[in-house]
């Protein structure tokens, strides 16, 4: 045999021997409910891919760059830009507005004195005409401390608007685990259990929309 | 490293133009790749591949037995990359470039004036954004790979060439693999161009 042919039957058999198998995607079996129970159904929501979130954030105690944050931190749970969202300006326009309320010093005193966390949030949702989600959401965070531009209290705004922009991606329900961030009281995550929940369920059908 | 093989891919022509058994060729041309990553969320099945991607290589040979040449070849590809879902659509991800360099050897093919060539060497992703499964960048990967070329003479100086270009690269990314991605994909690339080549047997 020629030492040409040598050659090229060596590199396809190098070739052919790291050539077996494909890549295996994972289970993704740990995951929560997401989904919103109205009488007996329970339904899904999610934002269509090619809809980017208009989210308008209150311009207080650095919840803009908080937001964003938040934002970043859900786009990085998806491995084929299944969701993306934008700051804007104009809050007529939005589909997330994103509200600071700063409780008086007096009340912030005491809680601090309970030992409180740092802040507290919620999302309202927004009214269900048939199967229509008639926008916007409203989130709202609460800094419950004396020193609301504190790393502590930016740290709970930071993690708190994430959990509750979950909320108006689709995560309906709370994680029952506490190490979740979308558990009820979140001190932590995202978790690969909230990252197999939220590529599941926008790949899941949607059985509302949303629109203004 | 970049600024390194930038020096090296300007300054191989003319060190090798210095000796007359040595080849030099440069080419433009297309680079085609199978599937980096197929993945099954619920129901969909969804297949990130990149797009036919416009192609520049460079290479620089030098004799070492007669009829027999080492070289060395940079190419680089630039192009966009997808995922597609089955039966839904697809969804653009951005650009994804490549590059890569390596080592061959090559020979004569059938007759002059073609050879063919076996190479190895490194093949790094440079993608346009850090996002999804380049999250933590792009990998580094070893690279195998056969070719073959064909010259013909233009001028007295001059020759056009045709590179056609195969390789083989298992493909993962660190992000991928944090989310408990196992194994390796295969991933095959075909590439041809044409350009021109110098020096050398003719
Ligand atoms: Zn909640």
């Amino acid at each position: 045999m020629s030492s040409r042919s040598n050659i090229i039957l060596a590199l396809s058999a190098a070739v052919a021997a790291g050539g077996c198998g494909d890549i295996s995607n994972p289970s993704r079996s740990n995951f929560y409910d997401w989904r919103l129970v109205v009488g007996i159904d329970s339904l899904t929501f999610h934002w269509p891919e090619d809809h980017t979130v208009r989210v308008w954030v209150q311009d207080t105690l650095s919840m803009p760059a908080n937001t964003q944050a938040g934002i970043d931190t859900w786009k990085r749970q998806f491995l084929y830009q299944e969701f993306d969202a934008v700051l804007v300006p104009d809050s007529a326009t939005a589909d997330v507005l994103v509200g600071v309320t700063i409780p008086p010093a007096a009340a912030r005193a005491i809680r601090l004195g309970s030992m409180a966390p740092e802040c507290t949030g919620d999302t309202t949702f927004p009214p269900l005409v048939g199967s229509t989600i008639v926008l916007p959401f409203h989130i709202r965070v609460v800094p419950r401390t004396l020193d609301p531009e504190g790393p502590a209290t930016q740290a709970c705004l930071r993690l708190t608007v994430t959990h509750e922009l979950g909320h108006a991606m689709g995560l309906f329900k709370h994680s029952p685990n506490p190490n979740d961030l979308m558990a009820p009281d979140p001190v932590s995550g995202p978790t690969a259990r909230d990252r197999n929940t939220v590529q599941q369920l926008y790949h899941f059908e949607a059985d509302l929309t949303a629109s203004r | 490293m970049r600024t390194a093989l930038l020096l090296t891919s300007l300054l191989l022509p003319s060190a090798l133009a210095a000796q007359s058994s040595s080849t030099f060729y440069a080419g433009l041309g297309a680079t085609w790749s199978s599937k980096l990553v197929e993945d099954v969320i619920v129901s969909d099945v969804i297949t990130t591949q990149p797009a036919i991607a416009p192609t520049i290589m460079v290479g620089g040979a030098t004799e070492v037995f007669p009829r027999y040449d080492v070289d060395i070849e940079l190419q680089f590809t630039t192009g966009s990359y997808s995922a597609d879902t089955k039966g839904k659509g697809s969804t653009k991800l951005g650009t994804l470039r490549t590059f890569s360099a390596t080592i061959g050897l090559d020979g004569p093919l059938f007759k002059p004036p073609f050879r063919w060539r076996a190479s190895v060497g490194v093949l790094k992703y440079l993608p346009s954004e850090d996002r999804g499964m380049f999250l933590q960048g792009g990998p580094l990967k070893f690279l195998l790979g056969l070719g073959a070329q064909y010259r013909r003479p233009v001028s007295s100086a001059i020759d056009l060439s045709v590179t056609l270009r195969y390789d083989f690269h298992r493909f993962t990314t660190d992000e991928l693999q944090r989310q408990g991605f196992s194994q390796t994909q295969q991933v095959h690339r075909l590439g041809l161009a044409v350009g021109i080549a110098m020096g050398g047997r003719r």
